[in-house]
């Protein structure tokens, strides 16, 4: 155990004077504030720093019916209104139902029915380059995966790198176990789970109730990020 | 004395040459003969400055321009692009004047210039100005301003343009040039010149009467053109707002980037017209000529009105990567269609959104990617047919601009969670073929009858429904039974029954 930590610690220091050579700053530069926009949930926006930062990529993750789709339409319609931009739903899946959608989502949102997993990240790079979009959100939940062209870590990182230079805000929506998520790449992680059906008097479907917890934050503490909220989801 | 009008006329310096150039700008710096037919039998009808070094002539028999050097090459003339050349010079005039006369006969422009002056100064000033306009669309030219049409033709035979005012200079001016200048009818030239008549000067000397009751009365015109006495007019011609460009290659191109190369210059002389009009265009067709005799069309749009070459040239080059030419190109062509252009004016508060231009190259580039039905904005069926979907054009503006959000609308409507949402149905497409058992009137369980990733079949906790829905009857009429239901893991369906076919499906999952 002492010869691991000194080995460790031996290359901490060679490392460092390594770093030290090549004459480059010992820290990274630090972020500058980011323009946020309000999430519509206060908790939510209360665990991310005052909503989705703009040039940052974010992951939501859930099981079946746990309001993934619901809720990515939601913060879409909330980023159209509050930054008056349009926005992008990069469908990979082929899944949205357009009978459902807000009117705002309807005249402002670009929906892009994309046939496979990575045409719709690089659908999704094309339109975050036109610098244009509040916000661009990747549905990825039961996409096709292309067997020649599996989603790779690097698409991850270029989404990330269009999402910072065009400013627009990066969702990509995933199956709780799926390993194509961003992973480390999105600033932050959250997870939804299916909490209770609501059941009209009259025998009618009204909704559900979905919990939704932020699980990785790199922003923020590990209080924020423990929190969990509950969102109701009407039909 | 009643004041006549003034005509100019703007004739193509060397039409063949100059629409050779305007189609090859290198041309003129290699040793370059234009022919006008292929083979042997072909004669020499234009040349560069390197080729007339060597000896080739004007003329010259294509056989035996080649023995004179082993590096001259020989073009045959494409008509179109002579076609071309007289249609730009018609679109430099009518940047000036808005009736213009094309003589395609003699590759040349007619306009009144009467009144002018008041713009432009002096008609020296406005030949000027029109030489520049010309130059912007590849074309070289000379002009030439008199009392008529013919006469101001005639002149246009001299090596450089001339403006004369009055009769008498018009006589003087005209004088030194042969009566062949006149394009008369061969057996009135060659009577003249059996008169010992050669030029309009020894032409003037005679009387119209004389001359008509010996030659006939062409001849009798061309002495009153001659005496400058013409006062012909302008018989304008009506203008199209369309501009198009065609060329047909050298050789057979069946590779994307020659392709592009060689469309770039019709491209760019398109847009030069459009630019001498004052206009932009917004939509466009290219037309490729491929080698098995059909054709290959692209249309392109953009998504506001625009010149610049480097959006119409990436559109292209998308539309040919997404489903290039099946077969060899031979020739092009391209129609702009002219509108007015894009007027800007942003809002001293709004963030800088991106050009139109780049808009229109986003959105081709992921049309090509997916398809161009794949791409739009959600727009609500004009049918309750399950499954329709209906999509429409995107567009860079707010039709909901000023209206009040919905959110706004809802938002005393919290519940006690303090945050609501509509729940959405992620639809399968195709549908899911399910096996349904009843209970009791209402659906008990299910069970997928197809293989797939996702296991769905169990108890059913909730139903609800049936929803009927049914139309059309007059023409493929639909008739659907909808039911929501919820699974044992509190997983959310709707599950449909088609009335035509008897068959049940999943059709989607409240998500």
């Amino acid at each position: 155990m002492t010869t691991n930590t000194a080995r460790i610690e031996h290359a901490r220091r060679a490392l460092s004077e390594a770093h030290r050579a090549t004459g480059l700053p010992q820290t990274l530069p630090s972020e500058g504030p980011r323009v946020v926009i309000s999430t519509g949930i206060s908790q939510l926006d209360e665990a991310l720093g005052g909503g989705f930062a703009r040039g940052s990529l974010y992951a939501i993750a859930g099981e079946a019916s746990s309001g993934r789709m619901s809720l990515s339409l939601s913060w879409l319609q909330q980023v159209a209104e509050q930054s008056k931009e349009p926005v992008a739903f990069i469908d990979g899946a082929d899944a949205l139902d357009p009978s459902g959608l807000a009117s705002v989502l309807r005249a402002r949102m670009l929906w892009v029915r994309a046939r496979t997993a990575v045409e719709a990240i690089e659908c999704a790079e094309q339109a975050m380059d036109t610098g244009g979009f509040a916000m661009v959100c990747l549905y990825l939940v039961e996409a096709i995966e292309h067997r020649e062209h599996p989603v790779q870590p690097a698409h991850w990182g270029r989404v990330l790198r269009r999402a910072e230079s065009s400013q627009s805000i990066a969702l990509a929506v995933t199956s709780i176990d799926d390993p194509r998520a961003p992973g480390s790449f999105a600033r932050a992680r959250m997870v939804c789970h299916r909490d209770e059906v609501t059941w009209g008097r009259t025998c009618i479907l009204e909704g559900n109730r979905v919990a939704l917890s932020v699980t990785r934050n790199r922003q923020a503490n590990s209080r924020q990020f423990a929190q969990c909220m509950r969102v109701s989801l009407q039909l | 004395m009643a004041k006549h009008q003034r005509i100019a006329c703007v004739a193509i310096v060397d039409p063949a040459w100059v629409a050779f150039c305007r189609r090859d700008p290198e041309a003129s710096s290699q040793c370059v003969a234009v022919i006008d037919a292929d083979g042997a039998r072909g004669k020499v009808i234009a040349c560069s400055q390197s080729a007339e070094a060597l000896g080739v002539k004007r003329g010259m028999r294509s056989a035996r321009a080649l023995a004179l050097s082993e590096k001259l090459q020989l073009r045959v003339e494409d008509p179109a692009a002579r076609e071309a050349a007289r249609e730009a010079l018609r679109d430099a005039c009518l940047a000036f004047v808005p009736a213009v006369e094309i003589k395609e006969e003699r590759d040349c422009a007619l306009f009144v210039v009467s009144g002018m002056t008041a713009r432009w100064g002096s008609e020296e000033s406005l030949v000027a100005a029109l030489e520049h306009a010309c130059r912007k669309v590849g074309l070289t030219v000379i002009t030439a301003i008199a009392g008529g049409t013919l006469s101001a033709m005639a002149l246009t035979h001299r090596d450089e343009g001339i403006i004369v005012r009055g009769s008498t200079e018009e006589r003087y001016a005209l004088s030194a040039l042969p009566v062949s200048v006149l394009a008369l009818n061969w057996v009135v030239e060659s009577t003249l010149k059996a008169m010992g008549i050669h030029t309009l000067g020894q032409l003037a000397k005679f009387s119209a009467e004389d001359i008509a009751t010996r030659v006939g009365t062409e001849a009798a015109l061309a002495v009153r053109i001659a005496n400058g006495e013409d006062r012909s007019i302008v018989v304008p011609q009506p203008q199209e707002d369309q501009f198009e460009e065609r060329a047909n290659f050298d050789w057979e191109l069946y590779e994307i980037e020659p392709l592009l190369f060689a469309t770039k210059p019709l491209f760019l002389s398109v847009l030069a017209r459009l630019s001498c009009r004052g206009f932009a265009a917004r939509s466009g067709r290219v037309r490729f000529m491929l080698l098995n005799k059909t054709t290959h069309d692209r249309e392109v749009t953009v998504a506001s009105a625009t010149r610049d070459i480097s959006v119409w040239m990436r559109l292209l080059h998308t539309s040919l990567e997404a489903s290039p030419p099946k077969h060899s190109v031979v020739g092009a062509s391209v129609e702009l269609f002219g509108c007015a252009p894009r007027a800007v004016q942003l809002g001293l508060f709004e963030r800088p959104g991106p050009s139109p231009e780049k808009w229109s190259l986003a959105l081709a580039r992921i049309e090509a990617k997916v398809g161009a039905s794949r791409v739009g904005v959600a727009a609500l069926p004009w049918t309750h047919r399950p499954r329709e979907v209906r999509m429409v054009p995107w567009k860079d503006e707010d039709p909901e601009q000023g209206k009040k959000s919905e959110t706004e609308e809802d938002a005393s409507a919290l519940d006690l969670y303090n945050v609501r949402a509509l729940l959405t149905l992620h639809v399968f497409r195709p549908p899911k073929n399910v096996r349904v058992r009843f209970e009791h009137g209402a659906i008990a369980a299910i069970t997928l009858t197809e293989k797939t990733r996702e296991k769905i079949a169990g108890r059913v906790l909730y139903c609800a429904g049936p929803y009927r829905t049914s139309g059309s009857w007059w023409d493929n009429p639909f008739a659907q039974d909808t039911y929501d239901i919820v699974l044992e893991d509190l997983v959310m369906y709707r599950v449909g029954y088609d009335g035509q076919t008897g068959l049940w499906t999943l059709e989607g999952r409240y998500d």
